[in-house]
Formats: C-alpha cells, structure tokens, sequence
C-alpha cells in the first residue's frame, strides 16, 4: 500500500508542513496503527519520494526537483533538513509499500521527465501479462527512460506514450501542455491499461481488479484520477480539501482554513491530513480531478466500470484488505517519531487497535 | 471614472468573515451568513442585530459550518442555508414585528445527502414546485421537490436519517459499514391542502418540529458541471413572458403563483469551476411529480463562473480575473464582455434596471452603459451582496446594496443617487407601491432614512459653544439658520431665528400648529450647540455621523442633536397624516453647553410669539441609568462651578533664592480648599445642610426600583443613590497655577476650581453667598499678604418633577407600550442650567425624557446612540403629543 500527496498553492508552503510536522502527513501515516490494516505490509516502509517544482523560474525549467530514498521516510534525516528548508506551490509527495519491484531508488516514486512528475497508488492487476504489450507499444525514448521495475513507471511511460501520439512532445521544458491535454493523456492511458489487461485476464475466473489511482503534473496543472477496474468495488481513497490557507492550529495538528470560497490551497491526498472532517471531501470513484490554475474540476470516466446512481454503494472490502483505504485520522494524534512498535517487539493495546 | 460614491448608511462588525447574505425586503430584515456557524439578523428599521442564529448543537465542532448561501422563500416565510458542512437547512421565519425588534425564528428541516457532496455553494428555492436546488462541491446539482409535502408525510424516519447526516455517519462510511443503500422516494404527496401555510401553522402551534430529509438518488444530477458549482440563479418567469415586448422591466414584481395549479414549470441557470453556465428547466407534472432537464445549448464563459444574475433577457456571469460576460437567453448569444479595473474574481454581481454591480477584492464596481465607477468601501475582502430596495416612505424608494467581507464587516448602501432613472421607473413603481401596500398590514414605518439624513447634516456642523474660535462660531449660526429652514421645510407655520442680547448663538423658534380642538401647547426644549472633540481620541470623524452596529456616532448625536430630531419627526409625521392635534413649539438654543446665557432673557422678549399659555415643557437631555431599562427623569440637581484665585503681586519665583520668604499663593489656596470640607467629607459651607429634608417614602420606594432593576456596572445601593441623586455636593474639580510649571518654581498664583451640586430645597442665590462669605472670612484669618479672588462660572437651580402628573403619566404608558417594559423613574447627579428658568418663565410643569443609554459618552469621545432608542424614541413622542 501506498500513500501520496499533491499540493497546489497560490502562495508556496514550507515542505515541512506537509511532510514531517503534520501528526496526519503521509510520512507519519506511513507508520500510524491506523494503517496497518494492511497484514501483508505493515508499514509503508520501501521508501519514499518528494517532488517540488522550484519557485525560481530558471531551476523550474525542465521539470521538478525530486529526491527520493528507500530508507522509511521517518528516518530520514536528509528529508527532516529538506523539507524545513524548501518552499514550493507545486508539490507530489508519496511513500511506499512496494507492490511490485524490488527495493530500490529507481522504484521510487514520484517519476519525472523533463517538466513532467508522475505518480501512482495501486496496482496494475496482473501486470506481468501485460507488460510486453506495453513496452512494445511504446517509442524507444521512452522504453530507454525506464530505470526501474515497477508497473507504475511503465505506466508513465505510456503517459509519455500517449502524451507525444496526442502531437506533444513530453521533452519540452517548459511544460504547459494545458490541463485538457495531460487530461486526455492519461485517460488513454488508463483505457489502454484497462484494455489490455481485460484482454489479458479474460477467461480467468478470479481477478483483481487493477487500482489506477495516477498524478501527473507538467507543472502548471495537475491532473489525478481515481479509478478501478471494477463495477462493484470502491477505488483506493482519494481525497481533496481546499482554502484559504493551510494552517498548524496545535503543534503536529493542522486545519484548513476556509475564510472563502477561493482555493487558495488546494490539495490531493490519499487520506485526509487534517482532523476536520469537513475539510475534505471524496473524490469520487471512477473520475479524475484536474487542478486548473487553482479551480478544482471534475470529470467522470465513463466506461463499463462506471456506475451511474450516485447512491450505489460500491464495496471497500477489497481496498482495504489490501490497504489502500485512507480513513480520517481521529483527533488523537499519536506519538510522533516513534518507530512501528512490532519492530521493537512490542504490540500496541486492543484498545487502540480497536478504535480502526 | 468620476461619479459620485454611494451613500454609506450603515456598518455592522463582527468577527468572522460574512459569507452570504440574504434580504427579506418586505419583512424588513437582513440575513448574514457567517464564517463561524452563524445567522446574523438585522432589523432594518433599527439597523439593530436583532438575533443571532447559531448553527450546530453546542460546543460540537462536528455541526458547526461556515454558511456559504442562503435563500428565501418569495413570501418570506422560509429562509434556506447551505453550509460546508453538506447540510441546507430551512427554518420558519414568522411573527415578525419589526417595530418591536422580534422575531420568532424555528428550524424546520435539515437536508442532505448520502454521497460526499462537500460544500454547497448555491442554493436556490423555486416556489411555484417547494423545490429546493442546490449546487456542490463534488460537481453535482441536487434538487428536493415538494419539500413541505415531504416534510408533512414523513414520520419517525428522523431517528433513522439522524444518523446519516454527514458529520454522524462518520465513522460508517470511511469504514464502508455505511448505509446498506437508500430509503425508496417518498411516497408521492397526496395532502389537498399541502404547502408552507401548513408547515408554518404546525410550528407556530406545536413550536417545536424539525425534521431530517433524505435527497433520493434520482434527484442527484452527478457532474451537472466539471467544477464546484458556485451559483444559480433563477430565471423570473413573470419576466420571461414579457420577452416579446422588448421593453425594460424593474424587476419589482412578485413571484405570485398559483399553489393550486396542477402544471408548473421553472428555469435556473447553473455556473461552474469548469467556466460553463447551463440552464435547466425543472416541470411539475400533473401528479405533482417534479422532473428536470438542461436546456442546450450551454454557455461557455472560458473561465470559473464564481457568481451570476439575471435580468431579463440578459444573463451576467461574474468570472475569475475581474472578467464580466453578458449573455443574451433569448438567442444563447455572448452579447458583451465587461472588465473591472483590477482583475480580481468576481466573488459577487447584482444587477438592477441595467446596473451591474460587480464584487471583489478591490472593491465594488458599477457598470452602466458605457460608464463604470468604482468604489472602495473600507472592508477587507469582499466575498457577498445583495441588492434590494428598500421602501420606507410612500415617497420614497431607496436602492440598497447590501456587501459583506472576510472582515467580518457588513455594509449598507445607499445607491439612489448612482442609479439612473429611466420612464419605466416610475411606471413601476406604480405597480411595486401597490404590491406593497397590500403586502402592508401595518401603517407605513418611521422613515428612519430620512431623519438619518437631517441628523447627518445637523451633526456636520461644529456648533461648539466652548470657548469657539471663528470657524466654530460661524458653523453655530450656520446650524442655527439650517435649523430653521428645515422647520419651515417640515411644514412649521411659524420659525424665526431669535437674537440673543449678549451676542452668543441665536436661539430657533418654530411653532407647529395642530388641529385638534382644545389643543395644548406643549414647548419642546433642546440645544444645537455641541462641546468641543478631540479628533485624536474619536475612532470616526465627530462631525460627519457614522452608523455602525445599530449605533450613530458623532459629536451630539445623543447631547442633543439626535433627540432633537427624533421630537421633531414625531411631529412631522403626524403632520403628514394631518393628525397633529396640539401646538408644538420648538425652543432650540445655541448655548446650553456654557449654562443658556441668555435664554432668560429671549423667552421674555418673545413670549407673544412663544406663546402666552404654555402647558408643558418636554426636554431630552440626559440619558437611561444603563443600556437595558427605559427611563424617565423627574430630578435633577442644581450646580454652582466656581473658580477661586490666590495671587501675589510678586512674580514667579525660585524656590532656592526666594523660598522661606514670603507666604505663597499656592499653600494659602490649599488652606482655603480645605476648609471647605471636613475630614470626614462634610461640606463646612454654613446652611449648606440646613434646609435638606428627608426623602419621601414613595422616592425612596423608586430609587429602590432602580438599585433593583437597572444593569448598572458598579454595584450601587440605594444609599449611594441617594447621596448622588438627592444630596448637595461640592466636588475640587481644576487645579492651575501660574509659570512654567518647574517644581522649582513658586507661582505668582493658583487657582481652584469647585463644582458644587445642589438639590431642590437648597437656593442657589444663599448657597452662593454663604460660599462667597465663607471663603472671604477663611482667607482673612489667613491674614496673607496675598489676594483672594472668586469667580462664578456657571450655576443652575435643581430641578425636581412631578412624577405623578398627567404627561409622565401618558409617558409611562407610552414607554411602556414601545419598550415592552415600565420606565424606571429616575432622578440625577448632573444638572440642566435652563430648566428651571423655562418652567418659572412659562408657568409650566417640565417633562425630561432620556433617550439614549448610559453608554452614549455625552460630552465624551465617540458620543453614540443606539438607533433603536432613536427611533423609538420618536415614536414614543408621537404617540405622547398627540394624547396630552
């Protein structure tokens, strides 16, 4: 299981606020209780990725800063000194429980090439049957660009695919290939993961569905689907808040402050950062939420998958066996740098245990 | 760019952001939204905060929300919210007595819904089908038909839908134990009598109903945009039938409707994040069933739609970036683009008779034709308004423009004199006058707008009587001759500006004639002069009235310009109805500050013209014993102020070559000070205590009353009362001396100053030569070198009232009619140096009514009063002059 993270703001933020003081941040999500439903993978321990477009014109050309480590993010001392010392209005941010693919920075997510940043919460279902098809599909640029081993890089790489067979050219620097492009790119690009893999699970009785949860940014607009090939299953959380400014309220505790309606800040996330509640709303399964300047839309992907009753209650049961469900973190924050207690050979209590 | 700003008529503050705002122009209240859970609602008569609304069930942070719109229902029975919080909630509005400031305000229902809908930004009600649609964050639009029918035919299912709202099924829905699907629709209504009058009765009788509604999937329209859908706007129906004559309409009418039609139909436009405005007609069919569809094609306005109008047949979306594009709905055609001169979002547009008034963060922006004025108002960021007219006299129609912002702060304009009157105009306000009439169960209110207007000027004058240099003395004679062309514009039969001998400021007479048979004469009393301000320590300007939370502020607008005004609008309209039945004269005079130098004297030489018989003397010049309990005052002290002087006629000299020489001004005055009291606090005075009685038992009985009744800070007793109210006092008040002021230095002399408070059995004329006598006999026991000398300042005879007589008498009923509560009888430390020389002169009984609160800072900086006391306060009077 994985978590990510994208900021979008008017102003820029000190990365720490998103990383490491937040009680709720995906680096200190990636060793709560509360995550640990996932038995498999107790903790998103396999690494983790930050990628921040700078605030200097010059250094934002061709693409974002990113530095990622396959230590667990909460011992990273670099991350600690970065994150305190950098700003940024365009942040991606992901920890990671490896799914598929070894150990390794390479692994890491966020991916960029050139002005462009990727990243991925899932899981392509029975990638390896595909894995062929998509490489053969795609140009040799970016076949060359994989470094990796993982089905979320060589989704992006179908991104880039796509993007350059759209008639752009994902090399170019400066970016800006407008929201409604990186839109229909990575639209493609899940319809031909949810094609191919269709074609390649038919016949088989019992298959996962595939969890498309992709971000993808050219650094002026984001784009983020949340989707899964499945007509009865809930997609990994997905969640969005935004307002006026993004403000600690406590140490460790934060709010999203809402004076009016503009989306100031705005962000995407896994689960929620905060403990309000109404910060944040669902994005709902099935459709990409673009970030636009700093208006939030959204739109539907309408396929076979798609459900059209608002009401229809799609089952979490699969999500969370396999730990991609976010939950609102209670207001009792726990313990901030404190290691996984199973490491140490301790347990926590039932009683907190129980509170999932 | 240049054209004149609006009128500001009133500010109110609070401290979170003002969200949104709504008006129920007939029922003469305002509704803000706020960013901290609340309905602030304003009474608009007496701009007072008449109640707020707090959303949610206590300390719970879960049910608190900002409230991001809000909506009324045609006939103002119902105001609807939508919140952050997924919620909308309805609440009955009824027995609204605006006079009376109250209000009966019930929550009737809470909608919402199952799925994650996130904030909700837009919401509008549809009357002619009791639908509710309401636009969100998660880019879908939900509608509710048939609320009330809902509302009657569903029983017990609360309990259950309780635990769905958003903020309860909490824990359910993140961990997917959530709701096993949805409740089928609601049985179709079949109630005969259906609709909102039954609701409304149901809570006026039972007080108590709330109920918790459930929006069924089939009224979810999923992604009604691609973006959060920040406002709708309802397309008037009446308007869209004129479409074929191409005249311009006010959009002044009613949405009037037959309940009882089978078959009906409304349009809304919709605007998204996604920069695209839809129309969408909802029907109601013959089985009442209410059905929805978009009407094609859609406008794209390339940019977030953040607010919307209509006036038909034109369509204003306000876009992000300052942008304004007009559409026209009859061909679905882009017809303008406006930009306003700082490119900021567009938060919020209104537009009435081809004005378009634009919001955002640098200010308000007006679009008129080809001509645009801006203005600031002094607010943070703007983030609502509301636009509405405002009827307050039968002549008069007022364009009001309502703006709240992330300050906190609410503002009321005045856009009359922007707009442009066209011929329509008139013609329909024809129409709008007769809608009103008949919507108009009452009389037609006090037209607080007008008198606010006559303060307003009467208050920018700086009538300061103090020691005034030039300027100030022109501006007194100035106010003088204002005040008596405004008699005479009033409809006064007789005014004249009355010279005083010693040359101080001007006294205006104006006489009012009634028609009544066997008519009083009643003389109002006041005074336009004002003492002196220092600018530096007012937060608003003295001389130009601010209105702000309810209050005026300005130098006399409690001491005595506001209450002057409200007497005489008392008058004024009952002259208007014909019904003045006594003879009202008006005696103001320009001196009251420096004790009515003079007054005496004038009353003798225009006693003809005053009048021979003269039966009462009302006055308002002193204000309520606390903010809460009206008063009437029926005892007032008399003063002597005094300055006594000890010179040498050596000059300032040095202490280290001089001292030990001679016998100093300084400690010879010190000396004399303090044999005028005891240690003990006694006045040593000879016969300062000789003549004082006993209080009675019935003025004791009513400074009882007020120890028990009234709010005042300080805990006081009774006896302390008594001390301040009905006991002589002699207070050492000034301390000068003459030279530099260097410790060093012996002044050449000082001075004292005393003010001395007498009461009705004390003479003023004997204490003053018992003061002048003792402090001659104490100085030559001084045997001094020195020389002694005492001036007079001022002084005033005390006054004392029959609280029995027939005008308190009248006043009480009246105070008590208005105010809901019996006046405290009351009597006061201070002194009012004309009254008694009025009631000797005239051989007639003084009235003194308070006005203001004690909190009005008289003679203080930032002088207020409350313009609920001010309104009331003529209406009181009006009431009490016609039943003398």
């Amino acid at each position: 299981m994985c978590r990510f993270l994208i900021f979008k703001g008017k102003e820029p933020i000190r990365l720490s606020h998103l990383l490491t003081r937040p009680a709720h941040s995906i680096i200190n999500q990636s060793f709560d209780s509360r995550l640990r439903l996932d038995r498999r993978r107790p903790v998103n321990g396999d690494g983790f990725g930050v990628a921040y477009y700078p605030q200097d014109k010059e250094l934002k050309q061709d693409g974002p800063c990113v530095f990622r480590a396959i230590t667990p993010a909460w011992n990273n001392q670099n991350l600690e000194t970065l994150a305190e010392k950098t700003e940024s209005e365009l942040v991606f941010a992901h920890v990671r429980a490896s799914t598929y693919g070894i150990l390794s920075e390479t692994n890491c997510h966020p991916f960029s090439y050139h002005s462009l940043c990727f990243m991925h919460n899932g899981g392509i279902s029975n990638f390896g049957k595909i894995k062929r098809r998509l490489l053969n599909t795609i140009d040799d640029e970016y076949l060359n660009f994989l470094k990796g081993s993982t089905d979320s890089e060589c989704a992006f790489a179908l991104f880039l695919d796509t993007l350059r067979k759209m008639g752009y050219d994902p090399a170019r620097k400066e970016g800006d290939f407008g929201h409604s492009a990186l839109r229909q790119a990575l639209l493609q690009t899940i319809a031909h993961l949810r094609d191919w893999t269709k074609e390649a699970n038919s016949g088989l009785e019992h298959v996962e569905p595939s969890l498309l949860n992709f971000a993808v940014t050219d650094g002026s607009s984001v784009v983020v689907s949340r989707y899964i090939t499945s007509r009865v299953d809930e997609a990994a959380s997905l969640h969005f808040s935004c307002g006026s400014s993004f403000v600690e309220s406590a140490p460790g505790e934060y709010r999203m402050e809402r004076l009016d309606r503009n989306q100031d800040v705005i962000m995407v996330a896994s689960e929620p950062l905060t403990f309000e509640r109404g910060d944040w709303t669902a994005v709902p399964t099935n459709s990409v939420l673009t970030i636009k300047n700093q208006t939030i839309l959204l739109h539907p992907i309408i396929d076979e998958y798609y459900q059209a009753d608002p009401l229809y209650l799609r089952s979490s049961a699969l999500v969370e066996r396999k730990g991609f469900m976010g939950s609102v973190p209670l207001a009792n924050a726990v313990e901030k740098d404190v290691p996984p207690l199973e490491r140490e050979g301790r347990s926590r209590p039932m009683s907190a245990v129980h509170q999932m | 760019m240049s054209s004149p700003a609006p009128g500001l008529i009133h500010r109110w503050d609070h401290s979170f952001s003002i969200l949104s705002i709504v008006t129920f122009p007939r029922k003469r209240l305002l509704f803000a939204g706020t960013q901290d859970s609340k309905i602030l609602v304003f009474n608009l008569p007496t701009y007072n905060l008449i109640r707020t609304i707090t959303l949610g069930e206590g300390q719970e942070t879960h049910t608190r929300s900002s409230v991001l719109c809000l909506e009324r229902s045609s006939d103002e029975k119902y105001l609807f919210l939508g919140g952050a919080d997924s919620l909308v909630r309805i609440w009955s509005i009824y027995d609204v007595d605006t006079l009376n400031s109250s209000i009966q305000v019930e929550e009737v229902a809470t909608v919402y819904s199952v799925t994650d809908i996130g904030d909700i930004f837009s919401l509008r009600y549809l009357d002619t089908l009791e639908t509710l649609v309401f636009g969100c964050q998660n880019a879908s639009l939900l509608y509710l038909d048939n609320i009330f029918d809902r509302l009657l035919n569903i029983s017990g299912a609360t309990e259950k839908n309780i635990d769905r709202l958003p903020h309860r099924r909490y824990d359910k829905f993140f961990d997917s134990l959530g709701p096993s699907g949805h409740t089928g629709s609601p049985t179709p209504p079949t109630l005969e009598e259906t609709s909102s009058n039954t609701i409304y009765r149901c809570c006026s009788r039972e007080g108590q109903m709330h109920r918790i509604l459930e929006i069924p999937s089939e009224n979810i329209i999923n992604y009604a945009h691609n973006g959060f859908i920040y406002s709708i706007c309802k397309l008037c129906l009446k308007c869209s039938t004129l479409l074929g004559d191409g005249k311009k309409h006010e959009h002044v009418h009613y949405h009037d409707f037959n309940k009882s039609a089978k078959k009906a139909s409304e349009c809304i436009i919709s605007g998204g994040g996604d920069g695209i405005s839809k129309m969408w007609s909802f029907t109601k069919d013959e089985k009442g069933n209410v059905g929805v569809k978009m009407v094609t094609p859609e406008l794209d306005n390339e940019n977030t739609v953040l607010s919307q109008a209509t006036e038909f047949p034109f369509l204003y979306c306000g876009l992000a970036d300052g942008v304004i594009k007009i559409w026209d709905l009859s061909t679905k055609q882009m017809v303008s683009t406006l930009h306003t001169p700082d490119k900021y979002d567009v938060i919020s547009i209104s537009v009435y008779m081809d004005h378009i008034f634009a919001i955002n963060e640098s200010g308000t922006t007006m679009f008129y034709e080809n001509e645009v004025v801006q203005w600031t108002p002094n607010q943070g960021k703007m983030l609502s308004s509301d636009i509405f007219v405002r009827q307050d006299a039968p002549s008069e129609k007022q364009i009001s423009f309502l703006t709240g912002a992330n300050d906190g702060s609410l503002t009321l304009w005045d856009l009359s004199d922007l707009m442009h009157p066209s011929p329509e105009w008139a013609e329909s306000r024809t129409e709008f006058l007769k809608q009103q009439a008949e919507a108009a169960n009452d009389q037609l209110p006090f037209n607080s707008e007008e008198m606010l207007n006559t303060l307003r000027d009467l208050i920018s004058f700086q009538s300061v009587s103090q020691n005034p240099d030039t300027a100030q003395q022109l501006a007194s004679r100035r106010c003088a001759s204002h005040l008596s062309k405004l008699f005479s514009t009033l409809g006064a039969r007789e005014v004249k500006l009355l010279p005083v001998r010693n040359g101080t400021n001007p006294v205006v007479l104006a006489i009012f004639q009634g028609n009544g048979a066997n008519k009083k004469r009643i003389l109002w009393y006041g005074h336009y002069d004002v003492v002196p301000s220092n600018q530096n320590r007012w937060h608003t300007d003295p001389f130009s009235l601010t209105c702000e939370n309810g209050f005026m502020k300005g130098r006399g607008v409690s001491d005595n310009k506001g209450p002057l005004v409200a007497a005489l609008y008392a008058v004024v309209h009952l002259l208007q109805g014909n019904q003045l039945a006594n003879d009202i004269v008006f005696l103001v005079e320009g001196s009251e500050e420096i004790g009515s130098p003079g007054l005496a004297q004038v009353c003798m030489d225009y006693r003809e013209l005053i009048g021979k018989k003269i039966d009462w003397i009302f006055l308002s010049n002193s204000t309520w014993v606390d903010r809460e309990n009206p008063c009437l005052n029926y005892g007032l002290r008399g003063v002597i102020n005094a300055q006594i002087t000890v010179w040498s006629k050596e000059p300032d000299r040095h202490s280290g070559v001089d001292g030990g020489l001679h016998k100093e001004p300084t400690a010879d005055l010190i000396k004399l000070i303090s044999k005028l009291q005891s240690d003990d606090g006694k006045v040593l005075i000879p016969g300062f205590y000789e003549p004082l009685k006993e209080l009675s038992a019935v003025d004791y009985k009513r400074l009882e009353n007020v120890v028990e009744f009234a709010d005042i800070d300080k805990k006081i007793t009774v006896e302390e009362l008594i001390r301040n109210w009905t006991k002589p006092s002699l207070s050492v008040t000034t301390m000068n001396i003459s030279g530099p002021g260097n410790i060093t230095v012996i002044p050449q002399s000082a001075t004292i100053g005393i003010s001395i408070r007498l009461v009705p059995e004390q003479e003023v004329a004997k204490i003053k030569q018992s003061l002048t006598d003792y402090i001659s006999h104490c100085f030559q026991e001084l045997s001094s070198g020195n020389h002694l000398e005492m001036t007079i300042v001022n002084e005033a005879e005390p006054w004392l009232g029959d609280p029995t007589n027939h005008a308190y008498e009248i006043l009480k009923d009246a105070l008590t009619l208005k105010w809901g509560k019996a006046p405290l009888f009351v009597r006061e430390g201070g002194s009012i140096p004309c009254i008694r020389t009025l009631e000797g002169l005239f051989d007639a009984p003084a009235v003194q009514i308070p006005c203001g609160q004690s909190t009005d800072h008289a003679h203080l900086d930032n002088e207020n009063l409350r313009i609920e006391n001010w309104t009331y306060m003529t209406e009181i009077l009006s009431n009490v002059f016609n039943t003398l």
